[in-house]
């Protein structure tokens, strides 16, 4: 991110004034050179849309505003410059002792470059070096470098500057992997579509002229015309049965090697893909994008082939041998394409309400019968069906809408085709009775007719087709090209076995720009360490651990498995090496075995069974029937909270990981339950680093170490006797508060504590 | 017991005799209440799309993150404010709660997905783009929907029938 010019040769981040920024700020007396970063922001303090700027020089940053001439300096010696978030602006403030100024305001659309020339004040202000990755952060733009457009976050290309052209060739390349194929299908096409051509006229000319009119050539020659016919069709149908069964083939084959691209791709993606929401609409639509490609190559490309041939032979047939009843034909195409341009679209939008609307019947559907437990109790039956009757009449409404209107549109365009065909019959009947057209050609015409509307139709709309593939098209590629957030390093590290030696330096996080979940955090967690991470809820606990298996990269700061730089090490074998149990299991469809073998397929009979009996599971396997066969997921085996997560501790068992992470292992279950898996726990933790959360202290009791995290920051640290009693300490104020709430309870059991 | 649940439950609502809202130096808002001085405060509503002048909580600004929990009261109704103290409260809101009101669709323009618009709003004039209207688009009830664009930003139509022809045909589906 070089913003650099020969106006600005300091400039190494963010925005680059344009000429009436620089002519305003050089009017106060300010050296474009001495600028250091600069940002514009979108938003006036007042709450109106305008054009502001921030400057950063070494000592000071600017706040101008050209459009009304006003401007502000805060020199850091004096102000702390401050952002503050609101729901989908922010505020810059500039802080001095007491006194607090909003300097600038932002929208969400200028939020993280805003964002970043705080981020750089305040370096600037603490005297701190200024590294490329303080300018290099939030690089991902969002607005088209080509046309200026913002568009959807996630997506590399902007949706009107990606070539449709590309894409389409690049939909083709997977087609050479079945040329011989596809060769085929092309061959079939044009012959099938020849042999629709050749058909009025043998129907027509050949049938009147030649063979039911005297002097013909075929005169007579009727059982041999009608075994021709009959042998014309008998081809045409092995053709398009050949077509069929070859297209359908290799379309098949080329969308399940884009699927399984994408399958690929999608695995190899960071979390922060999964979560954010409108990528999670575009995986949702994967399916049926992949679809929407196949029937374009399946059915799509071979019509517009055969359409084009139909269209521009049946031109050139009629044009030739009667251009007078050829213009007559052509008459009512305008009118045609004019509705199909401008009433089919509007037709089409009651057909998106309708989807629309079946799809919130489809989930008030899927609520109640989800929630039934819910609705039951609550005794809401009646208030569900007036939901659901008020959704089935909006789908009603909207189907009855659609359904007048295809009422009106189909018999129109029918009436205009028809009426082609009857302006045809009445000047060729005349030309006939003249003679100057034999009733062949005239029959002939007709059926040429009849053929030609239908190809018009298509051709009209393939463009919305091709269009409309494309872009699904598009979207898939997207995943296929899309860089991971937690890339591969250039040249990863081997690690061999790791020891398990975890060191966080001043590790700072954000999910969301300018929102940091953890702040400035350091520990170092020795080999065969246990630490139990401790805090409320939402202070950054499973952050830590997010960070720990790199599911996110650390926004500032480092992390170090064994003294080496997370980033640098080679994924595969870092997460083959982290094992992980959560409070949400999750068991895959498959049998007990195989989910126990899930990070080690190859495992033996032995060692899956071993592990079972380390994660205290074995004796809950061998009550079921089934054994470790039983099936998960089938036949309604309903496992227990408590028994699912043996399994997956048997996993991590089995997975023998050097760092073991337990994120709520035991939350969701009971007391005497907890205590079995405890002692599961225990053989698995025993000499392997292991950071544990968990909200129930007394789950902690065999940590090494206890580290208390608030707000994202560490704020105690130490072995659970120095924090017990450490006066005013936040653990020791939420162990008091979790023996009281056993008191009130009246269980009063200090030794689950 | 019961004695503790009831105080969790309770609502202070804040009288508006005891309120002083004033505007800081820096043109924040700080709040007197029966005299004493709270300093800056935040004002959050708790139905802020479809209720925005009734249940407004008053507290402590988030200056520093741990004191997220301090509530010091909730406004009722912004209508049992008036005067200069209501002008000073609406004036916080909007600049917390910034979402123009679209007053004319210049051009709208739908591809693939994204809808590219050009308004006028209550805050000058706008360019922006909507992916997915379906996901982006929330229907407020009384013909006001309020749509969300690539960067977040919310924007209003006060009545979406009158956004033109072309504008309401796009939005029309997702109603």
């Amino acid at each position: 991110m070089e913003k650099k010019s020969e106006l600005y040769p300091n400039l190494r981040g963010f925005d680059t004034p344009d000429e009436k920024v620089t002519d305003f700020v050089r009017g106060l007396g300010v050296q474009p050179e001495n600028i250091i970063a600069a940002a514009k922001s979108d938003l006036s303090v007042d709450g109106s849309y305008a054009d502001v700027w921030l400057l950063a020089e070494e000592k000071r940053l600017i706040v101008a505003r050209p459009d009304s001439g006003a401007f502000d300096v805060f020199r850091f010696d004096e102000w702390e410059i401050r952002l503050e978030n609101y729901l989908t602006t922010g505020a810059v403030l500039a802080v001095s002792g007491d006194r607090e100024l909003v300097a600038a305001a932002f929208t969400d659309t200028c939020g993280k470059t805003v964002g970043n020339i705080c981020r750089v004040c305040e370096r600037l202000r603490d005297g701190k070096p200024l590294s490329d990755d303080d300018f290099r952060r939030g690089e991902e733009d969002r607005v088209c470098p080509k046309c200026g457009t913002p568009y959807q976050k996630g997506r590399r290309t902007c949706p009107k500057c990606q070539s449709k052209k590309k894409l389409f060739i690049r939909v083709l390349g997977y087609m050479p992997r079945y040329k011989k194929e596809l060769a085929l299908v092309m061959g079939m096409v044009v012959l099938s579509s020849l042999v629709g051509l050749l058909r009025p006229f043998l129907n027509g000319s050949t049938l009147y002229d030649q063979v039911l009119t005297e002097g013909g050539r075929y005169y007579g020659k009727i059982l041999p015309f009608v075994l021709f016919m009959i042998g014309l069709e008998l081809l045409t149908l092995a053709v398009n049965i050949v077509q069929g069964r070859i297209g359908a083939a290799v379309s098949s084959k080329i969308v399940y090697d884009i699927k399984s691209e994408v399958f690929g791709a999608m695995q190899n993606l960071s979390m922060s893909f999964f979560n954010s929401k409108h990528t999670g609409n575009l995986m949702n639509r994967v399916n049926s994008d992949a679809l929407d490609i196949q029937y374009f190559l399946n059915d799509g490309m071979p019509q517009f082939i055969i359409n084009a041939i139909t269209i521009v032979g049946i031109g050139g047939v009629v044009l030739v041998s009667n251009p007078l009843l050829a213009l007559l034909i052509m008459l009512p195409i305008p009118l045609i394409v004019y509705i199909i341009r401008k009433v089919i679209p509007k037709f089409n939008r009651f057909k998106w309400i309708g989807w629309h609307k079946s799809s919130k019947l489809n989930s008030i559907i899927n609520d109640a019968l989800l929630g039934v437990r819910v609705v039951k109790a609550f005794g809401k039956e009646k208030s569900e069906i007036g939901r659901f009757e008020k959704a089935t009449q909006d789908l009603y409404d909207v189907r009855v809408r659609e359904g007048l209107m295809s009422a009106r549109i189909f018999p129109m365009l029918n009436y205009l085709m028809t009426i082609g065909g009857l302006f045809v019959w009445g000047l060729g009947g005349w030309q006939v009775l003249k003679g100057g057209m034999t009733f062949g050609t005239l029959m002939t015409f007709v059926g040429y007719i009849g053929m030609l509307y239908a190809p018009i139709n298509f051709m009209i709309r393939t463009y919305d087709w091709w269009a409309n593939c494309m872009n699904s098209a598009q979207r898939i590629f997207e995943i296929i090209d899309r860089r991971t957030d937690v890339p591969e390093a250039r040249d990863p590290v081997d690690m061999g076995r790791i020891k398990g030696d975890v060191e966080l330096r001043d590790v700072t996080f954000a999910y969301e720009a300018n929102k940091n979940v953890l702040h400035n955090v350091s520990f170092h967690v020795m080999p065969g360490e246990m630490i139990g991470l401790v805090g409320h809820s939402g202070a950054g606990k499973s952050t830590i651990t997010n960070l720990i298996t790199r599911l996110y990269d650390v926004t500032e700061g480092e992390l170090l498995i064994d003294g080496v730089n997370i980033k640098k090490i080679r994924q595969k074998e870092l997460h083959g090496q982290i094992g992980m149990v959560l409070q949400e299991t999750f068991l895959f469809n498959g049998t007990i075995a195989e989910n126990i073998a899930y990070a080690k397929p190859d495992a033996s009979m032995e060692e899956i069974v071993r592990a079972a009996k380390l994660a205290n599971a074995h004796d809950f396997i061998m009550k079921l029937p089934d054994g470790y066969e039983t099936e998960i997921g089938r036949r309604k085996t309903n496992l227990s909270g408590g028994e699912r997560q043996r399994i997956s501790i048997a996993r991590a068992v089995l997975m023998d990981p050097a760092i073991l992470i337990l994120d709520e292992a035991t939350a969701s279950l009971d007391t005497e339950t907890e205590q079995q898996i405890q002692e599961a726990l225990e053989t698995l933790t025993r000499g392997r680093t292991t950071i544990a959360i968990a909200h129930r202290l007394s789950t902690l009791k065999n940590a090494d170490r206890l580290v208390v995290v608030e707000h994202g920051e560490i704020a105690e640290t130490g072995t659970h006797e120095e924090l017990a009693d450490k006066p005013g300490g936040i653990y020791a104020r939420m162990l008091g508060r979790q023996r009281d709430a056993l008191k009130i309870r009246g269980v009063g059991d200090e030794e689950q504590l | 017991m019961e004695n503790k649940m009831k105080n969790y439950a309770d609502i202070n609502y804040l009288a508006p005799e005891d309120c002083e809202f004033y505007r800081t130096e820096g043109g924040l808002l700080g709040l007197k209440m029966r005299g004493e001085d709270l300093g800056r405060v935040a004002l959050v509503r708790m139905f802020p799309l479809r209720n925005t002048d009734n249940f407004i909580s008053v507290r402590r600004e988030l200056r520093d993150r741990r004191d997220s929990r301090v509530e010091y009261g909730v406004i009722e109704k912004l209508s049992d404010f008036s005067g200069e103290q209501r002008a000073i409260i609406d004036e916080e809101l909007a600049r917390r709660y910034f979402v123009p009101e679209i007053t004319k669709v210049v051009k709208v323009k739908e591809e693939y997905g994204h809808t590219y618009w050009e308004t006028e709003t209550t805050a000058g004039s706008r360019n922006f783009t909507v992916f997915d209207l379906n996901s982006n688009l929330l229907n407020l009830g009384n013909n006001r929907v309020l749509i969300i664009d690539v960067d977040g930003n919310r924007y209003i139509f006060p009545d979406v029938t009158k956004v033109g022809e072309k504008a309401l045909r796009l939005l029309e589906i997702w109603l």
